[in-house]
This record gives structure tokens, sequence and C-alpha cells, in this order.
């Protein structure tokens, strides 16, 4: 059924038309910026909205020489989406075959205590830490987590898997039969057997949903690693690398640089959400309310 | 009760204990990993701890909170009046944790709109999730080239020559700005869900007894949603009270310098984060009661998100029933 054209349609239409733009107004600006030789930006005390020697060199400059390049002999773009990659992958990978094993054991196996730690994991998990995020440094440096073991916060506390990531992937466990299980102990498989060849594979939207939440998290996170990664340019992130843009290209008329790097670091993730964006969506909703 | 006595009674199997050592590994890592620091800082409020050798824990007479609350007393042990500061980021805080009920708002009027199922929703809904995706580096990155003084693109379209990130009066709107930009993506997505778990027949019944627009959001839709209202203004009291990310990306050098620019784009986590960085970085006096000053805001923030999410959590809870 085709739906009429009344004004408050149009009206509707046209108010969510100006959210888009103020949206995409400031993405677009950047885009733009990044396409301007320097010596326009350097030159001009106005915005510079066109230029007829648009260019891709800002793009070029980032990948060509920074002071990364010592190092590794990696650009810091790149040697930050590697660090980026494998401190946000190992943990979360770790970590949700942790909480899904852990989730396992509270929805389809016995054992002592089960429901008193179940209330006391309910109970932990409901008080808000967020305002320990930076004074946490305390610990991790007692304990010698920082500086050139700088990579540890960031790596360990992850793998164990977390209580609310449990919590979820649990409430999707009980929705899936015993039955089954059942007949794979019938037939000799062990716990371990169990999950791996039974639950895993009819959980799959349940642990991508969380891993996409975590990767998004883990991908854009910049706290933890300024605090712990902070002078260790070996293990640089893409996040930390942005963040030291400016005075990694401090010439006037650098901010087609700035701006182009600004674009290479959110591209990734916006182009694994144009193709999964369903899943996106789900996994952020879903992995958002997480009791 | 019958059924305890019976589960006291099962005779537990090497397979059971194994699956209570696998159910406790979250359990295990959120004690340890959050324990400790809980631990630790509550002994730094009021001793002075040396972070490289935790037996060095001496009795510090109140000093951390003495300097925190009391105007002019850290004086004598830093060479600033902490005090000071602190109510500065408290106010600044307090006001970047209020904008939460503007993003609340556009999520709510946003997700209103796309429920009516305009042309496009599908794409639209798409588009404005995207914010929400991008890094607060990249975004704080974009803030301040489009806020740039010279040569950005704000002062170009105005006409004006105003330096947005460095005049004390429009400072922290530049971080309010930043956050209204990016946060509502989240809402909007959790709002729509719950609109359309609420019953058609309610809206029906609504209908038969001549109700208009108007009179269904507010006594249909508005109470249907309550529970994910409860739940984002929780999130996002939480995420404004610690907002440390866009504040000290878009105005990086404010705090930096102590006794230079008054500035306004200090929140209480960048007080924390500043009082942590200096007694690493430098070896004066007032060090270990620096450690200390920032256990005590750590702990004051801990209470109020504690306070605040309680509250709220229970409203949801009324609100669900």
């Amino acid at each position: 059924m085709k739906k009429k054209l009344t004004l408050g349609r149009v009206l509707i239409f046209a108010v969510l038309l100006l959210y888009t733009a103020f949206l995409f107004f400031p993405i677009i600006t950047i885009l733009l910026t990044s396409f301007i030789p320097s010596n326009e930006l350097a030159t001009s005390t106005d915005f510079v909205w066109w230029s007829a020697h648009m260019n891709l060199d800002a793009y070029k400059t980032i990948f060509a020489y920074d002071s990364y390049m010592d190092l590794t002999g990696l650009p810091g773009l790149v040697l930050g989406l590697f660090n980026t990659l494998w401190l946000t992958l190992v943990p979360l990978i770790l970590g949700l075959l942790v909480a899904g094993l852990s989730a396992y054991a509270f929805s389809k196996s016995d054992f002592p205590f089960k429901e008193k730690l179940f209330k006391f994991s309910v109970i932990i998990r409901a008080i808000p830490l967020g305002a320990f995020g930076v004074i946490s440094y305390v610990f991790y440096s007692a304990i010698g987590w920082t500086g050139e073991n700088g990579f540890m916060p960031l790596l360990i506390p992850g793998m164990f898997g977390g209580i609310a990531t449990m919590f979820f992937l649990r409430l999707y466990f009980d929705g899936i039969s015993n039955s089954l299980i059942e007949a794979a102990t019938l037939d000799g498989a062990g716990f371990f057997r169990c999950f791996k060849d039974v639950m895993l594979p009819l959980a799959k939207p349940a642990f991508f949903a969380q891993f996409i939440f975590g990767f998004v998290g883990g991908y854009n996170s910049y706290l933890a690693p300024m605090l712990y990664l902070q002078n260790q340019p070996k293990y640089v992130t893409l996040q930390l690398y942005l963040s030291e843009i400016r005075s990694l290209f401090p010439n006037a008329g650098s901010e087609n640089i700035y701006c182009a790097a600004a674009i290479l670091g959110m591209l990734p993730l916006i182009l694994i959400y144009c193709f999964l964006q369903k899943y996106f969506i789900e996994g952020i909703a879903t992995g958002g309310v997480k009791e | 009760m019958a059924k305890k006595t019976l589960q006291n009674k099962k005779k537990w199997r090497k397979e059971h204990y194994l699956a209570l050592i696998v159910a406790c590994l979250p359990l295990l890592g959120f004690v340890i990993f959050n324990g400790f620091p809980l631990i630790i800082s509550f002994i730094g409020m009021f001793c002075n701890v040396d972070l490289y050798d935790l037996s060095n824990i001496q009795w510090n007479n109140f000093e951390g909170f003495k300097s925190v609350f009391i105007p002019g007393h850290a004086n004598e042990l830093f060479y600033f009046d902490l005090s000071k500061y602190f109510y500065k980021a408290v106010i600044i805080t307090a006001w970047i944790a209020s904008t939460q009920l503007v993003t609340l708002g556009i999520s709510m009027f946003i997700a209103t709109l796309l429920h009516e199922k305009p042309y496009g929703a599908k794409l639209f809904q798409i588009l404005f999730f995207i914010p929400y995706i991008c890094s607060t580096v990249a975004v704080s990155l974009m803030w301040r080239w489009i806020l740039d003084m010279d040569g950005g693109i704000l002062n170009s379209i105005l006409g004006t020559n105003t330096d947005w990130l460095h005049d004390t009066k429009t400072i922290t709107w530049c971080v309010i700005i930043a956050t209204i930009w990016q946060a509502p993506g989240y809402g909007i997505v959790m709002y729509k869900a719950a609109f359309s778990n609420i019953n058609n027949a309610l809206y029906e019944a609504a209908e038969i007894d001549g109700a208009n627009a108007w009179q269904k959001f507010r006594n249909v839709t508005l109470p249907g949603i309550s529970p994910t209202t409860f739940f984002l203004l929780q999130a996002g009291v939480m995420a404004g009270l610690l907002t440390y990310d866009l504040a000290a990306l878009i105005i990086p050098d404010a705090w930096g310098s102590v006794g230079g620019v008054e500035s306004m784009g200090l929140t209480l986590m960048r007080l924390v984060h500043y009082l942590i960085n200096n007694s690493t970085t430098s070896d004066a006096n007032g060090v270990s009661y620096m450690v200390s000053c920032a256990c005590v805001i750590s702990w004051l923030l801990f209470l109020v998100t504690g306070v605040i999410s309680v509250i709220l959590f229970n409203r949801r809870e009324k609100s669900v029933k």
C-alpha cells in the first residue's frame, strides 16, 4: 500500500534530512580539507572551500615518513593499526571463549555453589566502577605493568572475559534446548567437547554480537592506551597515533594531514559497518543492555 | 527447602569442579582487576602509598582530603591550589553530564520521527549511527579543525573571528557540541527497538477512546519506553561524569600548564589523570600527596556515580512494572 503524501510526512522527512546534514557536515568538511594542498592552507586565513590543485598529497605524506619509521620501518598509522588489532583481538577472542565457557557452565551444567555464585556475580556487576578507570594506574604500576610492560593492562584483564558478556551469553544459551547437549553427552562428549561442537555453532549470533561490540570498543579506545602506552612508541595504537598527529606534523598548513588522518582512522570501522550494518546495530543494541 | 537438602547430598564429581572453575573465571578476573585498584585507592585516600614499593605506606593525617576540599590548603604541599581546580572541575563535569539530557531528547525525537516510517527511514537509521562508531580521537581532530580560529569553517560561515577553542566562554561548548554530535546514535537505536516493542493494541485502544497524537505519545509511548529512558539516562550521566577523552583531546593544552590559561576544559577525570601523571614524572615533595588526592577524587566520583546508578536503576525497575 502506498502511503499518502501529507504535509506531516514531508515535514518529518525535512527534519531528518536536516539532522543528516548536521551529522555529515563535519565529516564532509574534513574530507574536503584533506584534498587541499598545504601551501594554500598555510597562506589562507579563511576556510578553503575549493582548490584547483586538489590532490592526495596529505594521504601520501602520512604513509611516506614519520618518526615511527626509524623504529620499525612502518609508518605510524600502519604500526598503530597493527598494534590496535592485536591488542584488541587477542583479549577479545580469548575473553569471549572464557565468558562463553563460563556462561555454558552456568546455563547447562551443575556445580557446587552455582546459585550463590551467580547471585554474587549479579550484585558485583551492578557496581559502577568507571570512576576507577584512571586511578587503576596506581595498581598496575605497583605490580610493574607499566612502562615496558604497559601492554599488559590492555591485554590480560580482557582475557578473563567480562561478567556482562557472560550474562548476555548465558541468557542466549538458556534459550537453547538441553536435548542436544544431552544427546552429545550420551555419545560420550565431555564438557569442552559439548561447548565446542554443540553450543558454539548454535550460539554464533550471540558471540558475533558481543564480538562487534567489543571490537568497536577496542578499536576506538583511547584512555587505556594513553595511560599505559603513551611513551612506548613500539606499542603505539591507532588512536594514540591519531592523538599525536599534530606533533608529528607540526608545520603550518598541515591541517590537510590531520583531516586525512582522521578520515583514515574512521574509515575502517565505517567500511565494516556499511557491510555489516544489521549486525552492528543488533550487536551494539543488545551488547549495551547486558542484564 | 527439600531441593536444597537434596542438592547438599549430591555427590560432586571431577567434572563438576571443572565447571566450577571455568564458571568462576570472569568473576575472578573482575575481582582481581577491579578489587585491588579499589583497595589500593581506598588506602591511598588516608595514606601516602609508594607506588614502587607497596610495603611503604604512611598515614597522612587526611592531607589528601584537606588538599582537595579546603581552599588554599594544597599551597603548602604542591605549587598550586588544588581545591580551586577541583571545584571548577566539579562544575564543568556537572555541566557536561547534564547535556546528556539534550542527547536523550534528540535521540527520542529522532527515533519518534523514524518510527513514523518516513521515506528512506532505513537509510536514515543507518546514517545516524555512523558518528557513534567514529573514534573520539578522530572526532576531536575533526571538531578542532572546524572550530579552528584561522581557516576553520565555522568562523568562515559566521564571518566571525572567535577563538572557540581558547576563549573561556566557548571552550566547554566545544566539548558539548562534539558530544551532542556523537552520542545520540546509540539512543536512537535503543529507542527504535523500544518503540517497536510497544503493543499496537494499546494505540488502537487509545484511538477508540479518541486520543490525539500528543495524548497517545504521552499516555502510551512514554510509559512504554521509560525503561529504555532510564537505562539511557543512567549510561549517559555515567559517561558524562567520567568524561575524559573528548575534553582532553579537544582542549589538550588548557589544563596542561597549571597557572596558565584559566581553562574550562577540566573534568574530574582529567584532574585525576593530571595528579597521577605528575606524581610519576616528577619527584617533588608533594608527590605522594598528589596520589592521595587523586584517590579521594576517584572515590568521590565512584560514590556519586554509584548513588545515581542506584536511584535510576530503581526507577527503571519500577517503570518495568
